[in-house]
Order: C-alpha cells, then sequence, then structure tokens
C-alpha cells in the first residue's frame, strides 16, 4: 500500500513526535509498503491564526495515497476517504490546558472563539472509526472532551532488543530530556536526604543550556557531586541502553505526561522498577505503586524515602523489576500488531 | 445568455430608465432579459412582462438557469427594497448608482432582525445602531453618514461582481467587493426627445429641477440665488418635476413667496410630462450636494436633451469635461450660483452652445450599447471567479459549522491572504 | 538565517523538484543556515485546482526569516521575504494549453479557470523580492505570460567535485532516463554514418519497455552491436564518475526540453564536450557551437559529424571539454552563486 503518514512541523524545532513518525514510516516500509511522511507547517501562535491553518490541512489534495495515518491536530484534518488517526494529541490548548489555565489560548473573544472552533472541528474529525490514541490518558481526554471513543494503541519500543537486565550497580537512571517540565530537579533535592550510599545518574540532552546550568549548581550547592552524576548531551542509543540496563531503578517524574513515556517503557523493556510521582499522568498505567515500582508524591522527602528503598530492600527491587516487565509486555506493544492495526 | 435584471420600473426612477435603456440593448444584443420590478408599488405604468418582486415563485422561476442577476441599487428604499431583498436569496452583479445608500440602509432597518442592523452597521461603518439613528434625528444625516456610513459596503459586500460609473468612492467598494469591480460610464437614453412647446413665454428663462425633490438636489439654494438678485427674480421661472415631501414644499414656497420669485411645484410627472418639461427648458439644474451618486441620470438626460446643465464640481461631475457644464463650487454654492444664473440667463447663445457640446459628449460617453457591452464583459469576468467564490464560500461555510462567530481578528488571518483572489478593479 | 524551502509534491513520485529542493537545503545547512524543507501536497486536477491555491495561502511560515519557493503553486505561500526559484509553471494552462498534453477540454469552464491562474501567478510572483527561474526558456515564459523580469539561476549539481577527467577514450556516452523523448535512437543513427572507430555506450533507466526494445532493434538492423553499447538501468553514482571521466565527449540530445539538464553539467564538471542538437532547448544555453561542444542538426547524419571530429582531434576534444568546464563559471552555475544569489 502507499501510506502517507502525516504529522505537524513546527518550522525549525524538532518535536517529541517526530521520532514516531520516523519510526513509523520505516516500520511500514519494512514491511514492504511505500511509506511517506509529510509534515504540515503548523504555528499554534498567534491563537487567531488557527483556524486559518485548520482550513489549509482540509483543503489539501492527496493525490496516490492509499491509506493515510494522521497523528496530530490539525494533521488529522486532512481529508482522505483511507484515513487512521493515531492520536499522538490533540490540541491540548484548547482543551485540558485551557482549563488549567496554562493555554496560549487567552480568556478573551478570540481566545474562546478559536477553542470552540479547535473543539467542534475535533468533534467532527475524530468521529470516524480507526481513531486510536497513544495512550488511556489521551483515551480518557477524547472521552470526557468530546464524548468519542477510541482505542489505545501504545508507541512500540523501536529497539527493544537493546533493552536487558545486567544487573545492579548501585545507582538509579534519571534519563530523558532535561527541563523543568521533567523536574530532574527534584530528584536532586531527594538526593540531599538519602544515605551517602545512594547515586544518581541524570542523563539526557538538556532543552537548553541554562536548564543544565541550574541542575549542575544546585547538585554543588548541595554538595552531592560525588553521587549525582550530570550527563548531559544527546547520548547514543547503546550509552543509554547500557545506563538503564545496569541501574537499580529508572527515575521519570514528568508533569502529567500524555502517555507512558519511552523511559518508562525502555526501563520496563529492562525490567527496572520505576520510581515516579502520583501527578506524573500516564505512566500510572504502567507503574503501580508497591506493584511495578514507587509512587510517591511529587515531594523531595518522599522521593527520598522511594530512593532509600531502592538502596535498602532488595527483594521489593527484583519484585517489582520483574513485575513492570511482565505487566509492560502483556501490553503487547509491538510494531507487527501496530501496523496491522493502523491498516486495518 | 439569460439576464435577469432587478431595478426599479416606475417611471420617474432614472435608474429604472437607465437600467432598461441597457437591458433593452442586452435584448438586441440577442439576450433573453428577464425584469423584476424592485420597487415597493408595481404599478400599471411599468414594462409590460416584468415581474414584481413580490412574486416570489415567479422570479425564482426566473432565476432558474440564468447566466446572471443583475441588480440594480440605489438609495431610495421604496424604489429598491425588492432588490435588497433578493440579493440576499439570489446573489448576482450590483450596478451601484448611489455611492450614499444610507436612506436605502435606513428604510431596511425599519423591519430588520435588530442583531442584523447592530452587525452591519458595526462591520461596514464601525459604529453603533444608536448612532446611526441619532445621525438620522438630526437633520444632518447626508452629510455625516455619508462621510461615515455611506453602507455603499453593505450591498457590495453580497454581490459577485460590481459595476460603479465613477471613480468616486471607489475605494470603499473594491475593499469590500468580493468580485470583479467594473467602472462603467453610465448609460442613459432618453425615451423621447422633444423641441420646445410654441407657447413659451418669451423672455423668461425656464429653470428646471426634476427627480424626487429632496434638499441634495438644492432647490432652496437655487430659490435663495434667484431671490437675491431683482433682475433674476423677474426673469427666472423655477420649475420642480417630480415628488417632493409636504414639510420641504411647505418651507419651499414660503420662501420663494417671501423672496417674491416665480416657483412651480409640478408633482409627481409622468414620462411624457417630463420630456416635455425638459425639452421646454432653458436650464436644467443638477446640483447635488453632497454628492451621493455614482453618476447621475438626470444629468445625462439633459445632456443627451442637448440642454444647458448647472452642476456641483463633485464626485461623478467633477469628472466631467469643463466645456459641457457650469461648475459651481461646493465652498461657495450661493455665489457661484447667482453669477451662474446670471450667465445663463443672459446669453441664448452661451445655453445653445453648453447645449450642443454637453449632448455631443453625452451621445458618445453615455452609450447604452457601449455599457451593454462592458456589463456582458463584467458578467463573464464575474463567472471566471466563480471557481474562486465557491472556494470562499465552502470554507466559510466549514468554519462557521465549526463555530466561527466573526471574530475580526480571526477574519483578518482568513481574509488577508485571500487578497489576491479578488481580481483588481478595471476601468471599462 | 532561519530559512524554509518550500516545494509542491505528489506523494510517491520522486522527480521534479526534489533534488534541487534537498540539495538546496544540505548546502544552506553547510553554509550555516538552519533549514528546513516543507513540500506540500498537490494535484493537478483542475476541479480542485483554485481550493489548493487558497490552501496554500494560508501557510504559515512567519518563524522563518525567508522562504525559498521552488514547484509551483509554493510561490502562492505568504511571506515578507519571499524568493522564487521558479522551475516551471503549471504548464497545462500556459504553453501547453494549445497542446495535445493539455489533458482537459478548451472549454469556457478551463479557459476561465487558465485566466484565473494566470491572474493568481502573476500576483504571488509579484509579492517575491526576487523570481529566479532555472533556464532561459523559462524565464521568457514568466515574461510572456506574468509580465515579470525574472533572473536566470541555474542549478548546480550536487558534489561537482567528484567529477574528473582521466583520459579522452574512444566513446561517446549518452546518460539519460531511455525515453522517445530523449531521442537515444537519434545518437545510435548517428552510428551509421560514423567514419572513425568512434563508439557510442548510451546508459540509463528504461522504464518504456517498448522504447528500449526499439533502440536494440536499430542496433541490430544496422550492425552496430560492436560499435555501440546499450546499459539498462539506473546508473550507480561511482560508475556515471568513472565513466564520464574516460569518456571521449558525451551526447545529450533530448527533445524541446526546458533545462540544460544535469548530465550537461556533469560532462562540464568531467571537461568533456557535449554534443547536442539544436531543438534541444535548455541545452543550448550552456554549449555553444564548437567553443565547448557541438550543436547540430537533429539528424544522425549531422552527428556522426561531430563524433568523428572528436575522435580524430583529441585536442579539440580536450579543448572543448574544458571549455565546457569553463562554461560553468561563466553562467555561474555553482552552489556559491546560488546561495548568494538566493540569500541576497
Amino acid at each position: 500500500m502507499r501510506v502517507l503518514v502525516a504529522n505537524n512541523m513546527a518550522p525549525f524545532i524538532r518535536g517529541g513526535a517526530e521520532e514516531l513518525a520516523d519510526e513509523l514510516v520505516r516500520q511500514l516500509r519494512a514491511r514492504g509498503h511505500d511509506a511517506e511522511l509529510l509534515r504540515l507547517p503548523f504555528a499554534h501562535e498567534p491563537a487567531e491564526g488557527i483556524p486559518a491553518q485548520m482550513l489549509l490541512a482540509r483543503r489539501l489534495v492527496l493525490e496516490n495515497v492509499d491509506r493515510l495515518i494522521a497523528l496530530k491536530f490539525p494533521a488529522y484534518l486532512i481529508p482522505h476517504p483511507s484515513t487512521s488517526i493515531w492520536l499522538l494529541h490533540q490540541f491540548r490548548q484548547a482543551y485540558d490546558l485551557f482549563d488549567a489555565g496554562q493555554s496560549n489560548l487567552r480568556e478573551d473573544a478570540t481566545g474562546l472563539e478559536v477553542r470552540d472552533i479547535v473543539r467542534r472541528a475535533d468533534d467532527e474529525a475524530l468521529a470516524r472509526p480507526r481513531v486510536f490514541t497513544n495512550s488511556s490518558v489521551t483515551q480518557d481526554r477524547l472521552k470526557r472532551y468530546n464524548g468519542l471513543p477510541s482505542e489505545v494503541l501504545l508507541p512500540p519500543l523501536n529497539d527493544p532488543e537493546r533493552f536487558e537486565d545486567l544487573g545492579d550497580e548501585g545507582y538509579v537512571f534519571a534519563g530523558g530530556r532535561i527541563n523543568d517540565h521533567k523536574r530532574q530537579s527534584l530528584l536532586i533535592e531527594a538526593m540531599a536526604s538519602t544515605p551517602p550510599q545512594t547515586r544518581l545518574v541524570i542523563a539526557g540532552p538538556a532543552d537548553s543550556a541554562a536548564d543544565a546550568d541550574r541542575l549542575r549548581s544546585r547538585i554543588a550547592e548541595l554538595g552531592l557531586e560525588s553521587r549525582v552524576t550530570l550527563d548531559v548531551r544527546f547520548l547514543p542509543r547503546d550509552v543509554y541502553a547500557d545506563y538503564v540496563n545496569r541501574s537499580s531503578a529508572v527515575a521519570y517524574l514528568p508533569f502529567d505526561e500524555d502517555s507512558l513515556g519511552y523511559v518508562t517503557m525502555e526501563a520496563a523493556q529492562a525490567g527496572k522498577p520505576v520510581i515516579t510521582t502520583t501527578d506524573s499522568g500516564g505512566l500510572l498505567q504502567l507503574v503501580q505503586h508497591g506493584k511495578t515500582g514507587w509512587v510517591v508524591p511529587p515531594d523531595p522527602a518522599e522521593l527520598a524515602s522511594a530512593l532509600r528503598s531502592v538502596a535498602t530492600d532488595e527483594p521489593a527491587r527484583k519484585t517489582r523489576g520483574a513485575a513492570i516487565r511482565k505487566r509492560w509486555l502483556s501490553f503487547d506493544a509491538n510494531w507487527d500488531r501496530t501496523i496491522e492495526r493502523l491498516l486495518a | 445568455m439569460k439576464i435577469v435584471i432587478h431595478s426599479p420600473l416606475v417611471p420617474e426612477s432614472a435608474i429604472g430608465a437607465a437600467a432598461t435603456l441597457v437591458g433593452d440593448e442586452l435584448a438586441r444584443l440577442g439576450h433573453h432579459v428577464v425584469y423584476v420590478d424592485s420597487a415597493e408599488r408595481h404599478g400599471s405604468s411599468a414594462r409590460e412582462g416584468a415581474l414584481s418582486w413580490g412574486d416570489v415563485a415567479g422570479v425564482e422561476l426566473a432565476h432558474q438557469g440564468a447566466d446572471a442577476i443583475v441588480y440594480h441599487v440605489g438609495n431610495h428604499f421604496p424604489y429598491h427594497q425588492g432588490g435588497l431583498w433578493w440579493l440576499d436569496r439570489a446573489p448576482g452583479i450590483v450596478v451601484v448608482h448611489d455611492y450614499f445608500l444610507g436612506h436605502l440602509f435606513y428604510g431596511w432597518m425599519q423591519q430588520a432582525d435588530p442583531e442584523e442592523i447592530e452587525l452591519a452597521l458595526r462591520t461596514f461603518a464601525g459604529i453603533g445602531r444608536a448612532e446611526f439613528e441619532s445621525m438620522a434625528a438630526q437633520g444632518r444625516f447626508l452629510e455625516e453618514a455619508s462621510a461615515r456610513a455611506p453602507m455603499v459596503e453593505w450591498v457590495v459586500a453580497r454581490a459577485t461582481g460590481v459595476a460603479v460609473h465613477s471613480a468616486w468612492g471607489l475605494d470603499r467598494v473594491t475593499a469590500w467587493a468580493p468580485g470583479p469591480v467594473r467602472r462603467i460610464s453610465l448609460a442613459y437614453d432618453p425615451k423621447q426627445v422633444r423641441s420646445p412647446s410654441p407657447s413659451k413665454r418669451p423672455g423668461r428663462i425656464r429653470l428646471l429641477t426634476f427627480g424626487h425633490i429632496n434638499p441634495n438636489k438644492l432647490a432652496h439654494e437655487v430659490i435663495e440665488a434667484i431671490g437675491s438678485d431683482l433682475d433674476l427674480a423677474a426673469r427666472i421661472e423655477y420649475r420642480l418635476g417630480g415628488p417632493i415631501d409636504d414639510a420641504y414644499r411647505r418651507e419651499l414656497e414660503r420662501r420663494s413667496s417671501e423672496l417674491g420669485i416665480s416657483v412651480t411645484f409640478l408633482g409627481p410627472v409622468t414620462d411624457d410630462e417630463l420630456a416635455r418639461e425638459i425639452a421646454d427648458a432653458d436650464v436644467v439644474s443638477c446640483l447635488r450636494w453632497p454628492a451621493l451618486e455614482s453618476a447621475s441620470a438626470s444629468a445625462i438626460e439633459a445632456f443627451k436633451s442637448g440642454k444647458a446643465t448647472m452642476v456641483v464640481d463633485v464626485g461623478f461631475y467633477a469628472e466631467l469635461p469643463s466645456d459641457i457644464v457650469v461648475k459651481v463650487s461646493p465652498g461657495s454654492i450661493r455665489d457661484d450660483l447667482v453669477l451662474a444664473l446670471t450667465a445663463l440667463a443672459d446669453s441664448a447663445a452661451l445655453r445653445r452652445e453648453l447645449g450642443e457640446r454637453a449632448r455631443d459628449f453625452a451621445d458618445y460617453e453615455f452609450s447604452d450599447r457601449y455599457y451593454a457591452q462592458q456589463l456582458v464583459e463584467l458578467i463573464h469576468t464575474v463567472r471566471a471567479w466563480a471557481p474562486v467564490r465557491s472556494t470562499i464560500s465552502d470554507a466559510a461555510s466549514a468554519l462557521v459549522a465549526w463555530g466561527y462567530r466573526g471574530d475580526p481578528r480571526i477574519a483578518e488571518r482568513l481574509t488577508g491572504p485571500l487578497a489576491i483572489f479578488t481580481p483588481a478593479p478595471a476601468a471599462g | 538565517m532561519k530559512i524554509a524551502i518550500v516545494s509542491s509534491a505528489v506523494p510517491f513520485v520522486s522527480g521534479g523538484a526534489r533534488n534541487i529542493v534537498d540539495w538546496l537545503a544540505l548546502k544552506l545547512r553547510e553554509a550555516g543556515h538552519r533549514t528546513e524543507v516543507v513540500y506540500l501536497p498537490f494535484s493537478d486536477d483542475p476541479a480542485r485546482l483554485i481550493d489548493q491555491h487558497a490552501a496554500y495561502r494560508w501557510v504559515d511560515l512567519s518563524a522563518a526569516d525567508r522562504i525559498i519557493c521552488l514547484r509551483p503553486p509554493a510561490h502562492l505561500v505568504p511571506h515578507p521575504n519571499k524568493v522564487v526559484w521558479f522551475i516551471h509553471h503549471i504548464r497545462y494552462y500556459y504553453d501547453l494549453w494549445d497542446t495535445p498534453y493539455r489533458g482537459f477540454p478548451d472549454d469556457a469552464t478551463h479557459r476561465d479557470l487558465r485566466d484565473v491562474l494566470r491572474l493568481l501567478d502573476t500576483t504571488a510572483l509579484g509579492e517575491a523580492r526576487r523570481v529566479y527561474t532555472n533556464s532561459a526558456t523559462v524565464q521568457q515564459r514568466v515574461s510572456r505570460f506574468n509580465g515579470l523580469d525574472a533572473d536566470v539561476l541555474y542549478p548546480p549539481v550536487l558534489e561537482p567535485e567528484r567529477f574528473h577527467c582521466a583520459d579522452y577514450g574512444d566513446e561517446i556516452l549518452y546518460v539519460s532516463r531511455l525515453e522517445h523523448h530523449k531521442r537515444q535512437h537519434l545518437a545510435i543513427q548517428a552510428m551509421r554514418h560514423t567514419r572513425t572507430p568512434v563508439r557510442l555506450r548510451i546508459a540509463g533507466a528504461g522504464q518504456n519497455p517498448a522504447y528500449v526494445d526499439e533502440l536494440h532493434a536499430i542496433v541490430d538492423r544496422y550492425g552496430l552491436a560492436d560499435r555501440v553499447t546499450i546499459d539498462v538501468g539506473w546508473l550507480d553514482e561511482d560508475r556515471k564518475v568513472e565513466l564520464l571521466s574516460t569518456a571521449l565527449a558525451t551526447a545529450y540530445i533530448p527533445f524541446d526540453e526546458d533545462s540544460y539538464g544535469y548530465p550537461s553539467l556533469e560532462s562540464a564538471h568531467s571537461r568533456k564536450a557535449i554534443v547536442t542538437t539544436s531543438d534541444s532547448g535548455g541545452v543550448t544555453e550552456l554549449v555553444d557551437d564548437e567553443r565547448n561542444g557541438f550543436v547540430t542538426e537533429p539528424t544522425g547524419a549531422a552527428l556522426a559529424v561531430a563524433f568523428d571530429r572528436l575522435y580524430s582531434d583529441r585536442a579539440l576534444a580536450r579543448r572543448l571539454g574544458e571549455a565546457a568546464e569553463a562554461r560553468l563559471g561563466e553562467l555561474g552555475i555553482s552552489w556559491a552563486n546560488v546561495i548568494d544569489r538566493l540569500l541576497a
């Protein structure tokens, strides 16, 4: 089949979903399909410019395409008789972020009108069959805001074979992008009140130099240089996998994440229990306190106690590690199934 | 082509005369022309075979299969009520006869939905209903509204294409017309050009103002000018041909009696009577202030009848050559009128020369054949832009279905980039 | 600068401007600019022509400092700093209107569409700060149909430094897709009239099997198998560089093409003279008869004369070949010049 994958493009910014889109195209081609990626430019600022860009999507004509797989708003407004939507997320600025007062849509006449337009367009566009969501969080939101059903289709790991339990070298690994949203700083605060043998490795690309510097200075201020390793860079895959595979546990505490998070999935694949917070969102599908990891309030003292448990309670660590892997595998998130569902 | 023409068809309407003149020429060129009378009262003196705008089934049938629907629109609500009604329901080309459509809007307002009224005033004039009504109440409606709320945009925004008769107010039109705009010199042919009656009193100069006698035609200024000079008062006989509001008439009567000048109020006149009046006139007054019309059928009627004519030097009249009319300056109307009337009263030769030059000019410039050709071209251009119109209206419908309520910031982002889809105005 | 390159593309159809777009992106990035490539889908369907032109008007690339627009209707995208590198019109509505290639009827509806399109193109091109074309042919069309003065900016090959001259051998090389309008059959016909031992090698992808058969048939009919080689199949880049390096000269004789074609450039970079015909179109902007190649009558006999002259006079072959390379400099066919002009 000739499959076109349609994603957004914020010009000059490489977004999170771009990796997934690229991987999807690769996986389609590996199974003998012709696959291409359409990156639709989308500027979400200023808000009043959004309806025009919605009309743009609606008016594009796709010739020569057997199936369209659309991933985001407004790309899923591009018309095609045979479409699957793999909803990575709706335009959250018009939904939960609006309600939380964190939207770029102001609560003025324009903002409210744009919000309404987005919602009504979604009501229409997402009411079709073959709507999948990347997590139960997204599924819930679609149900709650638009009253629409969808099937959860978790994004698979791209290289699951890299992740396995290679033993415990006595550190907790905090992977993922380094920025305020991912809250590595909370872990650093927590480390200040953990016993001296607990170690933490924070490794990943920082959104900005300032993000990395903030962490670095805090580590220095707290005198934790010998116990907290900060490795700021885009990690080669084998290096990253190694960090995961040799850790005692993986800590990941983003605020209200849409989906499970690759860090979580990779940890689970390697059989490593996960430390997270009660407000981390989609992770909680996989990470359950006492069963597959530690889920504590987003507070340094609470996190410190989780870190202490990881360091001292080896049976708990081992049991939860095995359990998280088992639970993750039970989700059956793999590319064969994903492609099969998207092309059905 | 099948062309449906909406226009007032009452005899006093100069717009109607222009519309049927061109329509008849179109018929002569082989097109199938159907007339719809847009006037409030569809009298028996209207054209045979013309439909009344109230005959909904009949008009809908006429519209079926039409290649073009043309609406002749002017300021007098009773004449154009039907055109407005149908324009909403059957998009077509609008021919703008009057630049100022404030009275038309005012008339429409009396029975329209309050929200629609408010939306229209805000969108096209940037004012609210209260402000508009206070302009109307204060007796300076023409002056104020023609500058701030002429409402011509309110009509052209619904047109598939627009014809204008002069460059006056063109910028307002092009800003809002969603389709091609074409400037065409008005066609006008008086149905009857007569020779003067034998029973005219010698030595007396007949001055004529005709049409709907409203303050815009400056009859009161003419009376003051005549009355200010004993000689003029003695020699000029001022005749007013056409309907006039009672209060205004009483005012003029009072003043002329005070000044001791001869003014005759003819009231509504038939075609025949009007033609005789024009034939018997020595001078025709086509004064308009403020300038409301985009062109003047009355003036052209006077020209084609070979009459010396007085005009105010503004708008359409300013575009006329200076050797075919007597122009008075808007800043000094009364003084200029005295001078003009004196010169015209004094010299029969002057009157004759002006009349001849005016006739030559008008025969060439305001010909029905030329107008019909231009209108046909406009119809073709409008049709060529149909895919653009359908794209835009489809986008508009989609947006409205999504809950778009007209927020101006959103609108600007939608329509700004589409400006290239509106063809630039063409001069005929 | 942040630069967005914008072009239209039909999904799963390669060719067109894709090479230029991708190479330009590479070169801009090498020059240190942040570059985003935007491909927007486009369909030829006349009923959707205006719709798509409207859609392109709603593209928001204000995040870019400058946009460079290539294949139409990319030039419809609004931007205060727009540069157009105009490859060709939607030719059915322009120079191909009065030809059998139009593909839709010459009736009132389509004539109207044609007239509206020409107005839209003229206005949109008028918005650009500069309009460049890839050949003089297209420059003339822009002048004739849109009344605009465009400058010619020739597209270079990527990595011209790969090409080199090893030797002037015995073989005239013709590298191009095997298609009727490329007229490989004419080159083979020429070999009937040659008097020297000069050889001919035809190489290229043969998507039209009937034509390939025809070529072989001509070789057989006239007993040319010992002097004519036909390599059917897309030529590997390294192999092409090698064949060019040892060729006597090249032939490039398509019928009436807009631009000179990459094979001509590759020949010039390899310092090999180009033999072409007077009705080949854009190639004649590059090749001057007896200065850097030959421009002959489009007959086998005339081509044979050129082939023989090159074979008999290697000094001539060298001189013309070196001039071919020099001509590239004269015409500013280099990425440095391209970037200079596009960013001016």
